[in-house]
C-alpha cells in the first residue's frame, strides 16, 4: 500500500483485538495452488488477468422482441484487459452503470463472460462450472456492496462464517471451525459474543466486517471488493477502508477495489483503472493518475474533486450531457459525446472551447434533446412572437450563446441553419446539417491503448499518431 | 440513468444507490485521512445518497429480528380471530390424538338404530354384564353406532390423512418448485409444463384417477392421490419464491465461497421461503380434509368401515329425511375444522405479511 498510514489501525466500533496480534494465526490454510505454483512469486506476474473480456446482457424477452427489433444487448463490459498483481490494490473507478460491478463479478466467474478469457495464475478459468471452479474459490473471494443483503437473514454470524469451511472441508470438527471463526471475528474487530447474532442485529459497519471476515475465512489470495463502503454511513466508511488496508498488508492480499468514489481510490489503491461505458480508458499508478491524469475523462473526474488548498484549485471541468446507453454506445471514442477535449476537424478555424460548444449543440440535436414545441410554448407564455424564425433564434441563443463562444462565421451559420430546420420540424435534416458541419476524428476511430508512465490511455490526443494536442486541458 | 434495461435483472451494475448523473456520478470527496473525525455532514460529501444509515438499521433490527415462533405467538395474540382458529385446531388435534379417552363409547359399539340426539339407550358398555342407561348427545346412526364417538374417532383418520397428504404435496411440490426456479431453462420448462398439466385437472377427478390406477382404496392410496393432486400449488409457490430469492446477494455470496447448488437451495434459499410455505400448508389442510371427505362420499375413501368424516357423511345420506343428524353432525365437524384452519391460515398470512399473490387460495 502506498498510502502513508497516519492513524492507528482501525479503531472499530468495538474495542477490537488489534489486527496484528492475530494475523499470524490466520495463515492456517495456505492455498493449494500457492504451493503448486511456488515460482510465481515475481511481483509483476499477474495473479488474475482479464484478457479482452466482454459481458453483454440480452435485453430481449423472447422472439417477439427480436421481431420488433429492440434486442440490442447491453454491453456492460466490452473488451476489457486487466491484471491484478500479487499483493497490490487495483481500484476500478467509474460512474454508476459503467459496468465496473459486472466486471468485478465476471472476474470471479460469478457471471459468465460473453467473450474473452480470465486467467488465474496463468490458468484459464473462463466459464468454469460450479464444481470445476470450486478449488479456485478458495483463492478468489468477494466483499459485497450491501453488507446486509449479502448475509443470509436466517443464519447467525457463526453459521455464515463456518459455511465456507464446511464447503471446502476445512477443519476437523465443528469446534475447530468455531475456534477459527472466533479468530476471524477478532481479526475484523468484532467480538466473540457476536457469534450467535443475526445480521440484522448489527450496524452497517459491523455487517461489513462480517462480510470481510467471510471473505477471509478461506485465506484467499485476492479479494474483489465491490463498492464495499458506499452503502455505509460516512463516519464508518473510513474504518472499513482502514480495516481492508491493514488486512491487506498483514495477509499479503491482492485487492480489486471497485468504486465510484475517487477519494476512496486515493485512500486505498496502488493502481487505478478508470472505466467508461464498459471500457477501461486509462490505467496508471495512483500517484501518477492523481498528479498527471492523461485521459480527458479522468481529468474531468479529478477536477471535480475539491482541493483543500484553494490555490491549487484548477478550473473545474464539469461533464456535460448524459451518459449514453451501453446498449448503443457512441461510435469511435465512447466518450466523444461528453468529452471537453473532443478533437476538432483539421479545417476548424476557431478554438477548442468554441468547437466544444458547437459540438455540444450537435450532440443535443442528434440526441433530440431540443424540443422546438416546448420553446414555442415558452415564447407564447412570454407573449413574444412564436413563428419559426423566433423559435430558431431562441434555440440558437439558448444553446449556443454568443457570449460563450465567438464561433467562426461558417459554424455560426450552420448552427442557425440547423436551428431553423428544427423549428420547421425537420429533425432529420437538422441532424444531417450538424453532422456535416461538425465532424470529429474522435467519432470515427476507436482510440488505441497508448502506453504511458506505468499504464496506458485510450485517447486520440495521447496517441502520437493521431491528431490533437495532448495538453489541451 | 435509464440505460439499464428493466429486465436485465442479473446485472449487478444496477446499483442500489441512486445515480447522480448531473455531476457525472463520481463523487468529489475530500481526501479523508482522519477517520476519527468524520466531516460534519449536513449533506454528505459523497454525491450519492447513502443507502441506509446505521442508526435506522439498528432500529429495524429490533423490530424485524424475531424468530418465526415468536412472530407467530405475538401475531396470534393480536389477531383474536386467528387465535380462535388456532385454539379450535389444537382442540381438534388433541381430541383426535386422545380419541379413546375422549370418546364416550367404542366406535364399534352398537346401540339402538337412528336414535335422535340427546336420547338414551340401554346397553352393556363396559362389558361387565350389567345393562346401563347410556346417553347419545348426537344420536346414533343407521347401524346403531354412537354418532359423537364415530365423529371423534373419525377426526383421527381425517386429520391424519389430511396432514399426511399435505406433507406429500409439500415435499414433492417443494422439490419441483426449487429445481424449476433455481435452474430455470429447460428444467423449469419441463417441470412447470407438468405442473400446468396437473393444474388443469380438478383435484377430485385426478384423485379418482390415481386411486383407480393405484388399485383401489386404502390409506396410502388416498394420501398419495390427494397429495399428488396438490403438488402444483406448492410447486408454483416455491418456484415464485425461488425466482426472487435466487437474485439475492447472499445467494451470490454463497456461490462466491464455492457452495454447491444443492446446499444453496436447501440452506440458503429454502429457509427464507418458509413463511409462505407455512401459510400455504395451513390453507391446504382444510382442502385436503374436504377432498378426503369427497373421495369417501364417492365410495373411494380409506375403507368402507374405518370411520372418517366423509364416510359418516356419506353413510347418512340415504336417511337424511328421517335421521338428519347422521349426516349433519359430521358435516358440522368438517365445517368447523375447515373454518378454523382457514382463519388460522389467513392470520398467519397477515403475520408473515405474505402477499395474496404468493399464496393462491382456491
Ligand atoms: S479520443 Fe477524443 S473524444 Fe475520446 S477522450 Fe480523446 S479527445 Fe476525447
Amino acid at each position: 500500500m502506498s498510502r502513508s498510514t497516519d492513524s492507528a489501525p482501525a479503531p472499530a466500533e468495538t474495542e477490537s483485538t488489534s489486527a496484528e496480534t492475530t494475523a499470524s494465526e490466520t495463515d492456517v490454510g495456505t492455498s493449494a495452488s500457492g504451493e503448486a505454483n511456488a515460482d510465481a512469486t515475481d511481483a509483476e506476474a499477474p495473479l488474475l488477468a482479464a484478457r479482452n473480456i466482454s459481458k453483454y446482457y440480452d435485453q430481449s424477452e423472447g422472439f417477439l422482441d427480436d421481431l420488433i427489433g429492440d434486442a440490442r444487448p447491453v454491453r456492460a463490459v466490452d473488451g476489457v484487459d486487466l491484471e491484478v498483481r500479487r499483493g497490490e490494490t487495483l481500484a476500478v473507478v467509474g460512474e454508476s452503470g459503467c459496468g465496473k460491478s459486472t466486471l468485478g463479478r465476471t472476474l470471479l466467474n460469478l457471471e459468465s463472460v460473453t467473450g474473452g478469457h480470465i486467467e488465474y495464475r496463468g490458468e484459464d478459468i473462463t466459464g468454469l462450472s460450479g464444481s470445476a471452479m470450486q478449488p479456485y474459490r478458495r483463492d478468489l473471494q468477494m466483499v459485497f456492496q450491501d453488507p446486509l443483503a449479502s448475509l443470509n437473514p436466517r443464519q447467525t454470524v457463526g453459521e455464515i462464517l463456518k459455511a465456507p469451511m464446511e464447503v471446502h472441508g476445512i477443519g476437523e470438527s465443528d469446534e475447530e471451525r468455531t475456534e477459527r471463526v472466533r479468530e476471524l471475528l477478532g481479526l475484523v474487530g468484532l467480538k466473540e459474543g457476536h457469534l450467535d447474532r443475526y445480521p440484522r442485529q448489527f450496524s452497517g459497519g459491523q455487517q461489513q466486517r462480517v462480510g470481510v471476515a467471510r471473505a477471509l475465512t478461506l485465506s484467499p489470495e485476492l479479494i474483489v471488493a465491490d463498492e464495499p463502503v458506499s452503502a455505509l454511513d460516512v463516519s464508518v466508511q473510513a474504518q472499513i477502508l482502514d480495516l481492508l488496508d491493514d488486512l491487506q498488508t498483514e495477509l499479503d492480499l491482492a485487492l480489486c477495489f471497485v468504486t465510484h468514489d475517487l477519494s476512496v481510490v486515493r485512500h486505498v489503491a496502488d493502481r487505478v483503472a478508470v472505466m467508461y461505458l464498459g471500457e477501461i480508458i486509462e490505467t496508471a499508478p495512483v500517484e501518477e493518475l492523481f498528479a498527471n491524469p492523461r485521459h480527458p475523462y479522468t481529468k474531468s473526474l479529478l477536477s471535480a474533486v475539491p482541493r483543500i488548498d484553494p490555490a491549487a484549485r484548477t478550473d473545474r471541468t464539469v461533464l456535460e450531457g448524459t451518459v449514453p446507453s451501453p446498449a448503443d454506445p457512441p461510435s469511435g471514442c465512447r466518450f466523444h459525446t461528453r468529452c471537453p477535449a473532443v478533437i476538432p476537424p483539421a479545417e476548424w478555424a476557431g478554438t477548442q472551447a468554441e468547437f466544444k460548444s458547437a459540438f455540444t449543440f450537435r450532440n443535443r440535436v442528434l440526441g433530440e434533446e431540443i424540443d422546438p414545441e416546448a420553446i414555442r410554448t415558452r415564447l407564447s407564455a412570454e407573449s413574444a412572437a412564436t413563428d419559426n424564425d423566433a423559435v430558431a433564434t431562441r434555440i440558437t441563443e439558448r444553446f449556443v450563446p454568443d457570449t460563450d463562444a465567438q464561433l467562426p462565421a461558417n459554424a455560426r451559420k450552420a448552427i442557425e441553419n440547423a436551428a431553423a430546420r428544427l423549428a420547421n420540424g425537420e429533425t432529420e435534416a437538422a441532424k444531417t446539417t450538424v453532422t456535416e458541419a461538425f465532424p470529429s476524428p474522435c467519432e470515427d476511430e476507436t482510440p488505441r491503448d497508448t502506453p504511458t508512465e506505468g499504464g496506458h490511455v485510450a485517447c486520440h490526443r495521447v496517441d502520437p499518431e493521431m491528431p490533437g494536442d495532448p495538453d489541451v486541458l | 440513468m435509464n440505460d439499464e434495461p428493466p429486465n436485465a435483472r442479473s446485472n449487478p451494475d444496477h446499483e442500489r444507490t441512486r445515480n447522480a448523473e448531473t455531476d457525472g456520478g463520481l463523487d468529489p470527496g475530500i481526501g479523508r485521512n482522519s477517520p476519527s473525525e468524520p466531516e460534519p455532514t449536513e449533506t454528505p460529501p459523497f454525491g450519492e445518497p447513502m443507502d441506509v444509515p446505521p442508526e435506522y438499521r439498528q432500529e429495524e433490527s429490533v423490530v424485524e429480528h424475531r424468530s418465526l415462533r415468536s412472530r407467530i405467538v405475538r401475531g396470534l395474540r393480536e389477531d383474536k380471530l386467528a387465535l380462535f382458529g388456532a385454539v379450535v385446531v389444537v382442540g381438534f388435534v388433541l381430541v383426535a390424538v386422545f380419541a379413546p379417552y375422549v370418546a364416550p363409547y367404542d366406535p364399534g359399539a352398537t346401540f339402538g338404530f337412528m336414535q335422535s340426539p340427546d336420547s338414551y339407550s340401554q346397553a352393556d358398555v363396559d362389558g361387565d354384564g350389567s345393562i346401563e342407561r347410556v346417553w347419545h348427545p348426537l344420536g346414533t346412526d343407521s347401524f346403531g353406532y354412537d354418532v359423537l364417538s364415530r365423529i371423534i374417532f373419525g377426526a383421527r383418520v381425517s386429520l391424519a390423512v389430511a396432514l399426511a397428504t399435505v406433507l406429500v404435496a409439500f415435499t414433492i411440490g417443494t422439490a419441483i418448485g426449487l429445481a424449476a426456479g433455481f435452474y430455470g431453462g429447460w428444467i423449469d420448462s419441463v417441470l412447470m409444463r407438468y405442473v400446468d398439466f396437473q393444474w388443469a385437472f380438478p383435484e377430485i377427478i385426478l384423485g379418482v384417477a390415481i386411486i383407480a390406477f393405484a388399485g383401489g382404496r386404502g390409506v396410502e392410496n388416498v394420501v398419495i392421490a390427494i397429495g399428488i393432486a396438490y403438488i402444483d400449488d406448492f410447486a408454483r409457490l416455491i418456484r415464485g419464491e425461488v425466482l426472487s430469492l435466487r437474485e439475492e446477494e447472499y445467494v451470490t455470496a454463497a456461490r462466491a465461497i464455492g457452495m454447491s447448488n444443492r446446499r444453496i437451495m436447501t440452506k440458503e434459499i429454502l429457509p427464507n421461503a418458509v413463511a409462505p410455505l407455512i401459510v400455504q400448508a395451513t390453507l391446504m389442510i382444510p382442502l385436503a380434509i374436504l377432498a378426503e371427505a369427497g373421495l369417501s362420499f364417492l365410495g373411494l375413501g380409506v375403507s368402507p368401515t374405518t370411520p372418517t368424516w366423509g364416510l359418516l357423511l356419506s353413510d347418512g345420506r340415504q336417511f337424511i329425511s328421517r335421521a338428519w343428524w347422521i349426516s349433519v353432525m359430521p358435516g358440522i365437524a368438517i365445517m368447523v375444522v375447515v373454518l378454523a384452519f382457514n382463519t388460522l391460515g389467513d392470520g398467519l398470512r397477515d403475520i408473515f405479511d405474505v402477499s395474496d399473490s404468493e399464496v393462491e387460495q382456491r
